[in-house]
């Protein structure tokens, strides 16, 4: 009789557990990742993507990181009295719980930069993104023509 | 009532407002020869006879810049068989990264009748300032690269090179756009 009530303890505490997990570990994806193709002689372009995070818990997108780039930064474009603007975001993005935050054209974006070749319109290139508590998660960049709406 | 108002309205009616900015007794640059990306000296009044749009940019710039260049790409498509008469010039506040032949290529990326300006590193603060615009080299946190601060400004010259328009680049692309069909009407 104690024995079967120990067994239903442990099973709960561990219920308990694997549901506190869950719930404390934000759930981030992505939407709508994309890039600028490039020319030669371009070494730099601009990604954007949605960040969706589905979770209670707020996160931060706090570094990304590419095989094909030598360096990607977090950066916000804006425009003051007719000035553009672009600064790096040195503390990342924060996503907070259960929203979605827009990497868009003219506000945050991934400033991709020593590109080894040029971006090709079509391709998919694969991104590492990394948050404070999502960990690691990989995203596939669209490869856009730059002529085209990003 | 209602009748007299209408013929009052009639009467008084002026052409209806721009949608970008209009100016009048000014016009900048026009003064000016810029180097192209073949190194002959060009100035506003080699595209006269055409809608002329000019723009700041750098090739380095990974956001802003090419995606005004690209609404102005699809602007130039929506305006369809009048868009051959709009002429699209990047001037570069990047001479020193941005060479004469990657500009040129940069450009055409974006629509193959797109010219680029590439002042002389120490021509471009004269440039600069004949626009009534700013130009900032701002070093990153690192101090190893720069991005650049600078106007947004969209400067729109009618077909006899007079600046009439200044636009924002966030504008809507069918405002835009009526505006530069009314300077392509205007004879």
């Amino acid at each position: 009789m104690a024995r079967r009530r120990l067994s239903s303890l442990y099973l709960l505490v561990s219920i308990f557990f694997y549901v506190g997990l869950v719930c404390a570990t934000p759930k981030i994806a992505i939407e709508n990742p994309r890039v600028r193709a490039t020319v030669s002689g371009q070494t730099v372009s601009g990604a954007y993507m949605t960040l969706i995070n589905d979770g209670s818990t707020a996160d931060r997108l706090v570094s990304v990181s590419a095989s094909w780039a030598g360096m990607i930064q977090i950066h916000q474009s804006s425009t003051d009295g007719g000035v553009m603007r672009m600064r790096e975001m040195p503390d990342g993005v924060p996503v907070p719980a259960r929203s979605r935050v827009e990497l868009k054209p003219r506000g945050m974006h991934l400033m991709i930069m020593q590109l080894s070749a040029p971006l090709e319109a079509g391709r998919s290139m694969p991104l590492l993104l990394q948050f404070e508590k999502a960990g690691t998660v990989k995203a596939s960049l669209r490869v856009e023509p730059a002529g085209a709406m990003p | 009532m209602i009748g007299l108002v209408t013929i009052l309205a009639a009467c008084t009616s002026a052409p209806p407002p721009f949608n970008a900015t209009e100016v009048t007794g000014v016009s900048y640059g026009t003064e000016l020869q810029i180097a192209d990306t073949r190194g002959e000296r060009r100035s506003l009044s080699d595209f006269s006879g055409k809608v002329t749009i000019v723009f700041f940019g750098f090739t380095s710039c990974p956001d802003v810049c090419p995606t005004t260049l690209m609404r102005l790409g699809q602007l130039r498509q929506k305006l369809g068989a009048d868009g051959a008469a709009v002429q699209v010039i990047l001037v570069t506040v990047d001479p020193e990264r941005d060479t004469a032949s990657r500009l040129e290529v940069y450009v055409k990326n974006f629509d193959a009748s797109f010219v680029a300006l590439r002042p002389a590193p120490q021509e471009l603060e004269s440039v600069v300032k004949a626009f009534h615009a700013i130009a900032m080299k701002v070093p990153t946190a690192d101090g190893t690269d720069y991005t650049i601060d600078h106007s947004s400004t969209i400067y729109v010259y009618d077909r006899k090179t007079r600046m009439r328009l200044i636009a924002q680049p966030d504008m809507p692309i069918e405002q835009l756009a009526a505006d530069i069909r009314r300077l392509l009407a205007d004879s």
